[in-house]
């Protein structure tokens, strides 16, 4: 492997070494183009990863950003499209990721921001920008995550609001349809009035019943006084007195002639049929004075009218306990209404409770969760300790000898790949495995 | 330097690795393929010779006797082209005498095969050649048609002198070759002085 093999393989494999050649003319370019640039450097401390500006760790224990995510974070789009409207669209995006150098080192607390550009307020606005965009951006994801939660909260919040205001509605509503419902002392009341009623009721039961038994007696009384006003009225009669008596004689004595004489007896047919025409008279007589009223009689007139007096008794005892009847039978049914409204107003107020406990926790949490924002937002998770002020530009003689020692290595490497593919081309190639074959040598081409 | 020259700059450098071993040579060219390029290696090989002085025959096995030499411009004097007489092929020992005859008569002796794959006449021709030239298109890789002619060689014990790839379509056009039409006429079955 002399001169001419390389002199060779380059010139079969030009491609390979022009390849090579360009690339190192471009890393030698590169290098001595960073060392022409300003370089800016801002820097921003980095909070304990641990640390978390809440003590629930239900609520807060994700909300910090990773110390290892930074870099990342500060090279993302979101964080470089507002760097670039900080520079007044002077870079792009892919520019500005481009001139940036992001790095944080294993355990390390304050994170250098590089920013390099050929002028150098470029550069140290850039880094100031990527520095202060970070700073703001990432207390956003920590209180946006803090939005959220505190959003979440409010929504909830005002469901139990109208939840709650649902149910107390529909509490008044059951107190307007039943003014007893509202007052605790309605059902006792009632109840109280009940025992009453039924009380009197029955006190007025027994003096009915007592009253009743007054009014047989006295009834029992009329009868027997009309008997005896009747016999009064007929012994008043001396009509009827004198046909009794006479009617009494002929009876007697035709009683007489019977039994002492036969029917033959002259004069008994006229006994008998004077006593059958006095017996029609004293009928006749007996049915006049049984048409006379009583009331002629003064202890019938006193026995009924006590009686009447007792029937009235038992009449509005009769009354006074319908009364009673119908008083009792509107309390229960007010009794029974008031159950089962008392039952379902009862239901809304455990509900209501629940709603209230509710409402009452989520308040709770409403109010942490916004005093943790509040927190993470004056603490977060970085800050700036350090902004770029000046611009510092790189060696430039250092650049150059690493520039020309860039495209020297690139020229080697060129070289050498091509050296290999000669050398695997010509132990591959029709003129060795010929000479191999035949043991003969190969002569150069002829054309013709 | 035209394409010509070059050609024969190259066929002359190997006509001296040649002639180094063997000063009056009788050189067998052979191919594996038809298109490799013997007809005008082997002409161009004699060419090579009677411009170097040799009194050179030119055995072509081919139709068209002449077809190698197409494209040179001038051929010397000394070169004469010979069809092989048709015996040749089924008689060693005639096969022989007319090599002798041919070594007695020319200096030098380019045998271009007939045949690709080679035929009798021509496995006749590389026995009795001093050594071979393989022509091989340039290229054309090497397969088993190369291995089998390098066994007939090893097996007929006849020397390779070299591997030559050709690239061929640089010459001219072989119907613009006048000067072959000149030349004496190729005695046929027996060879004669020109």
């Amino acid at each position: 492997m002399d001169l001419k093999f390389f002199q060779r393989a380059a010139s079969r494999q030009w491609p390979i070494v022009a390849v090579s050649l360009v690339i190192g003319l471009l890393a030698a370019f590169f290098i001595m183009h960073r060392a022409h640039s300003y370089s800016a450097e801002a820097s921003v401390v980095l909070a304990d990863a641990n640390s978390t500006p809440s003590q629930s760790p239900s609520d807060a224990a994700h909300l910090s950003v990773q110390v290892v995510d930074l870099p990342a974070l500060a090279q993302s789009t979101a964080v470089l499209s507002r760097v670039a409207a900080d520079m007044h669209g002077t870079a792009t995006v892919d520019q500005i990721r481009q001139h940036l150098q992001v790095r944080v080192s294993q355990g390390a607390t304050i994170m250098p921001i590089v920013y390099r550009d050929l002028d150098p307020k470029t550069a140290v606005a850039g880094a100031n920008a990527v520095a202060d965009e970070l700073t703001s951006f990432d207390r956003e994801i920590v209180t946006s995550r803090f939005d959220s939660l505190i959003s979440d909260l409010r929504r909830q919040v005002g469901v139990r609001k109208v939840q709650l205001s649902s149910l107390d509605n529909a509490i008044s509503e059951a107190a307007i349809d039943n003014p007893l419902i509202d007052a605790k002392v309605g059902t006792e009341a009632l109840n109280a009035r009940i025992i009453d009623l039924r009380t009197k009721r029955d006190d007025t039961i027994a003096l009915m019943r007592g009253d009743q038994a007054g009014a047989t007696i006295l009834d029992k009384l009329v009868q027997d006084t009309r008997d005896l006003a009747r016999k009064e009225n007929g012994d008043s009669d001396p009509v009827y007195q004198d046909l009794r008596t006479q009617y009494a004689k002929d009876a007697a004595q035709l009683a007489r002639v019977k039994a002492t004489f036969s029917g033959s007896y002259p004069g008994l047919a006229e006994l008998i049929s004077q006593n059958i025409q006095e017996h029609q008279q004293l009928s006749q007589a007996q049915t006049r004075v049984n048409h006379i009223s009583p009331l002629s009689s003064k202890s019938y007139a006193d026995s009924l009218r006590e009686k009447l007096i007792a029937d009235a008794k038992v009449s509005s005892d009769k009354a006074q306990i319908d009364a009673y009847n119908a008083e009792l039978n509107a309390n229960t049914g007010n009794v029974a209404t008031m159950r089962s409204a008392n039952t379902s107003l009862s239901s809304l107020r455990r509900e209501r409770d629940v709603a209230n406990d509710a409402y009452t926790q989520l308040s709770d949490r409403l109010t942490k969760a916004l005093a943790d924002r509040a927190q993470a937002a004056s603490l977060g998770s970085i800050a700036v300790i350090d902004s770029a002020r000046t611009a510092e530009q790189g060696s430039f003689s250092t650049a150059r000898v690493i520039g020309i020692a860039c495209f020297v290595a690139a020229l080697w490497l060129g070289l050498g790949i091509a050296a290999v593919l000669e050398l695997i081309r010509e132990e591959n190639s029709t003129e060795k495995l010929a000479t191999d074959l035949y043991d003969a040598p190969v002569y150069a081409t002829v054309r013709g | 330097m035209s394409p010509n020259a070059v050609a024969l700059e190259a066929l002359r450098i190997l006509r001296v690795s040649i002639c180094a071993e063997n000063p009056l040579p009788v050189v067998f060219v052979a191919s594996v393929q038809a298109d490799d390029g013997r007809e005008r290696i082997g002409a161009g090989l004699a060419v090579s010779f009677a411009r170097g002085g040799f009194r050179t025959a030119l055995i072509d096995g081919t139709i068209s006797a002449a077809s190698g030499l197409a494209g040179y411009d001038r051929i010397p004097e000394s070169l004469q082209v010979i069809r092989p007489p048709s015996w040749v092929s089924n008689d060693l020992s005639r096969a022989k005498k007319f090599i002798s005859e041919l070594r007695e008569l020319f200096d030098a002796v380019v045998i271009v095969a007939s045949k690709s794959p080679l035929s009798e006449a021509d496995v006749q021709f590389a026995t009795l050649a001093d050594g071979a030239v393989v022509v091989m298109r340039e290229g054309r890789k090497v397969g088993a048609g190369d291995i089998s002619l390098s066994r007939l060689l090893r097996g007929v014990q006849t020397q390779v002198f070299g591997v030559v790839p050709f690239k061929p379509g640089t010459l001219p056009a072989r119907e613009k070759n006048d000067a072959l039409k000149s030349r004496p006429a190729v005695v046929h079955g027996t060879v004669s002085r020109a």
